[in-house]
């Protein structure tokens, strides 16, 4: 797309002007798809690229027509395609057994849930970059050289990430230290 | 230098929970930690937040928006 049409469809997108989203679809689609499938399997990758465009159209007020579109739109696919890879852990054993193994009132599997989403809700308390690293590691289990390929930043910058992030998020949690 | 007074591997405490740290750069550290209290108490603080993580990470937790918003997709382009 060339950048005067870019822009100007940025414009009209901001605007709220009608057909502005199919454009953007259009125009930007593939190359959002490609940036998610460097994230989650294909079939993810679709399912995420709607939830992105949904969330352009939806949040287009707060889009600068002055500011690159396509940077903008990437950085809602980027943070969608995360949030898909802290989903995407499936238990594959069934509730109803993990209940049996966990005892008949289920306690233990409530405090495991209890405990799991207090570390999702520290999770989100790190700063943007360190909770990034973490997720990527922990719940897309990507190894750190394959973070810094993914993220665009050097091993070292993973690394670092990784340590303050673990390092808080264990103070967040009332942790050792 | 001494293991104890020089650099703190601190940023290599992640891989080396995750177990993906090269053998000679675990080595060293493995080296550093056993004369270093202030790394082994960070060693230990990160083991915390890790084990923690990979626990959270197996616990599947319902994605309750996706569905209202792929059935306003449809209705709106796709």
């Amino acid at each position: 797309m060339e950048q005067g049409a870019a822009s100007n469809l940025g414009a009209r997108l901001a605007a709220g002007e009608e057909g502005a989203i199919n454009e953007c679809y259009s125009a930007l689609g593939p190359m959002v798809l490609g940036y998610l499938r460097r994230f989650v399997t294909r079939d993810e990758a679709e399912d995420v690229l709607q939830r992105v465009f949904y969330e352009v159209w939806k949040n287009r007020d707060r889009y600068d027509p002055d500011r690159s579109l396509e940077a903008w739109v990437l950085a809602i696919a980027r943070k969608r395609a995360i949030d898909r890879l802290r989903r995407r852990h499936v238990n594959v054993v069934p509730i109803e057994e993990l209940r049996d193994i966990a005892g008949d009132d289920g306690r233990e599997l409530a405090e495991r849930y209890a405990r799991a989403s207090e570390v999702r809700g520290a999770l989100e308390r790190l700063p943007k970059e360190q909770r990034e690293v973490l997720t990527l590691a922990y719940f897309g289990e990507l190894t750190q050289t394959e973070i810094a390929e993914r993220l665009g930043v050097p091993l070292g910058t993973v690394k670092a990430r990784a340590f303050r992030g673990l390092r808080r998020l264990a103070d967040l949690l009332g942790g050792v230290g | 230098m001494t293991a104890a007074t020089g650099h703190h591997p601190q940023d290599e405490l992640p891989g080396l929970l995750l177990g993906e740290l090269p053998p000679a750069t675990a080595v060293a550290v493995d080296r550093h930690l056993a004369a270093c209290d202030a790394c082994r108490r960070d060693l230990a603080a990160v083991a915390v937040a890790s084990s923690a993580l990979r626990d959270a990470s197996r616990l599947r937790f319902p994605e309750v928006p996706s569905r209202s918003d792929r059935a306003v997709l449809r209705g709106s382009y796709a």
